[in-house]
């Protein structure tokens, strides 16, 4: 396990195995604060990246900036040895999705138009639907099995639904990074649990998962590699049991107890 | 299939209320002296209206996709407004330099050329205003703050040129025609001007209309999807501003189009904003012809302003669209 101080820019890009994303010195303000300071990461192809940590920690700040929609103020992210936060917004669409913890889409779409959008960086002026672009639209429907609401608006569907729909969305642009903020929010078990596995279907058809989660049982099943973070910065990195053993997480949420049973936790300040 | 075929239905609808909008009016068509000047000028009238009511459904359709919002209407950026007083101003100045009771203009300023100018200029005001603040990347909310503040400072200033012109009676006529809304008189100069800006502006409204749909899902999700979010901002808001700068020089002040037009077709047609446009456009253009009938048909003496017919409509069939849509759950 490495602590924050271990966060040295990197290596040289070019050692990198094709399909990492590779953040480094990355800062983001929001509001003239800083939210996000100095982090970097390396999230290889075929695995599962979790970020952790308490509310306002700067996680989603982390993705919104990598995808380009927060303003970075300093830092680099390259996926597969080329740079993202200069790259063209339809070539970044293509090879970084991003499925947000809810969507505000409420007019009536059906399914398979939300879908189809995902397929919105790969079209020309006329924006029709290709043959190649269906074929997207359908394996992405399948994997995610929600091929039977295609015709359901997207504003009637259940949260494990639209949630399914959402990283339909994302696998039909056909990127092979995904970034997944909170995607087990507001799920039953049931559906976290299923999605949680089809993340790691993902992973191990070789594609880069960051995920921000906070269950820490479901970052124990799924992570192959764990930031914490606190106050914008990464506070431990390493493997699930590395980090979640770690001290780390008491001074990050405040808490006391064992990560194995997370019923066991309390306030810091209940133990004083 | 079905989308063809509601196409087809608004362009018989449209085809429909044109050909009865020829029949009607003040005067006869038997008469065959007169016929000939009866029929130019209710194809100018008909036009006209068929014109800026594609207009204003359509800039509905552009505002209610960037604000995300289905109560948005042309109104709300204030360039309607601010080609309302530009055309004031024009008649105004015209009115000054030519003495309009003594109809002696001056060859360079032709006031049905000019109108069209002014109404450009003063949409064109609030277009460079609101750009101004959409520049500075700040939410839609302030954009549309923006909006209604020069909406309400266009309107004092709108209430303040009436009040001007009430000194001569035919400029202070003039000045309440324009504001009530109506296309008689249109000549066919006015049209020229307007069909082309109309057509540009139309192709534009369906080129964009991808990009819009997938800002129905907020702007960081289109934006992680590939959409340019500050180009569609600013050219939402520049065909948004050409189209209601069109409406104001063709109709005047002609309410509730750009509202309630938009909402009859989407249950038709679906929400995608490529399949929105052409229906909307073909749909506000039958809707205003049939509104123009109206006026021209209804008992009054002289002839009820379009925009009072607008309006009349419009408010509680809008009302009862919202009703409906709440009660089965789609605003």
């Amino acid at each position: 396990m490495s602590g924050a101080g271990d966060q040295q820019p990197s290596a040289a890009p070019a050692a990198a195995p094709a399909g990492t994303l590779m953040v480094r010195g990355l800062s983001v303000k929001r509001g003239g604060r800083l939210v996000v300071g100095e982090l970097s990461m390396t999230a290889c192809a075929g695995t599962v990246t979790a970020l952790i940590g308490p509310n306002g920690a700067g996680k989603s700040s982390v993705l919104k900036a990598i995808i380009g929609v927060l303003p970075v103020a300093a830092g680099t992210v390259t996926l597969a040895h080329e740079e993202v936060l200069t790259m063209e917004r339809r070539r970044r669409a293509r090879v970084l999705a991003y499925v947000p913890q809810r969507s505000q889409l409420s007019a009536g779409m059906s399914v398979l138009n939300v879908v189809a959008t995902g397929r919105f960086a790969h079209q020309g002026l006329l924006a029709r639907l290709s043959a190649l672009d269906r074929q997207a639209i359908d394996r992405a429907l399948v994997l995610v099995d929600a091929r039977e609401l295609g015709e359901r608006r997207f504003d009637e569907l259940s949260g494990g639904e639209s949630q399914r729909v959402l990283l339909a969305r994302a696998l039909a642009t056909g990127a092979r990074a995904i970034l997944l903020d909170e995607p087990t929010a507001g799920l039953d078990i049931g559906h976290a649990l299923a999605a949680l596995r089809l993340l790691r279907r993902l992973a191990d058809q070789g594609c880069t998962v960051v995920v921000v989660l906070h269950h820490l049982d479901e970052v124990r099943r799924i992570a192959d590699q764990v930031l914490l973070m606190h106050q914008g910065a990464v506070l431990a990195q390493g493997t699930a049991a590395e980090v979640l053993a770690s001290g780390a997480l008491t001074q990050a949420f405040g808490v006391q107890g064992d990560p194995a049973a997370p019923w066991s936790f309390r306030l810091l300040a209940e133990e004083r | 299939m079905r989308y063809w075929l509601v196409l087809l239905l608004l362009a018989a609808a449209l085809i429909a209320g044109a050909l009865a909008g020829m029949l009607i009016g003040h005067g006869s068509l038997h008469d065959l002296r007169l016929r000939g000047i009866f029929l130019e000028l209710r194809t100018c009238r008909l036009a006209a209206a068929g014109l800026a009511g594609a207009a204003l459904s359509v800039g509905g359709v552009l505002m209610q996709g960037l604000f995300r919002n289905p109560l948005a209407s042309p109104d709300v950026l204030g360039c309607s407004a601010g080609a309302h007083v530009g055309g004031q101003l024009v008649l105004i100045a015209t009115a000054g330099v030519t003495g309009l009771a003594a109809g002696s203009a001056p060859s360079w300023l032709v006031q049905e050329m000019a109108m069209p100018v002014g109404c450009l200029l003063g949409a064109g005001v609030s277009l460079v205003v609101l750009m101004l603040v959409a520049g500075r990347a700040t939410g839609l909310a302030t954009l549309l703050l923006c909006g209604v503040i020069l909406s309400s400072l266009y309107g004092a200033l709108s209430a303040f040129l009436t009040s001007l012109g009430q000194d001569s009676w035919q400029l202070g006529r003039a000045l309440v025609a324009f504001s009530l809304g109506g296309v008689d008189g249109t000549t066919p100069q006015t049209l020229l001007m307007a069909v082309p800006l109309l057509a540009i502006s139309l192709i534009a409204a369906w080129g964009w209309g991808r990009s819009l749909d997938l800002m129905l899902a907020g702007e960081e999700e289109a934006a992680s999807l590939g959409v340019d979010v500050p180009a569609v901002r600013r050219w939402t808001l520049v065909w948004t501003a050409v189209l209601t700068a069109t409406a104001v020089l063709l109709g005047g002040g002609v309410a509730f189009v750009g509202i309630v037009v938009p909402h009859l077709c989407r249950p038709l047609v679906g929400v995608g904003h490529r399949a929105l446009v052409p229906a909307c456009a073909l749909g506000g253009a039958a809707y205003l012809v049939w509104c123009d009938d109206l006026a021209r048909s209804l008992p009054a003496t002289g002839e009820i302003p379009l925009g009072v017919v607008t309006g009349m409509i419009g408010a509680p069939l809008f009302l009862v669209i919202l009703m409906r849509s709440r009660r089965e759950g789609l605003a």
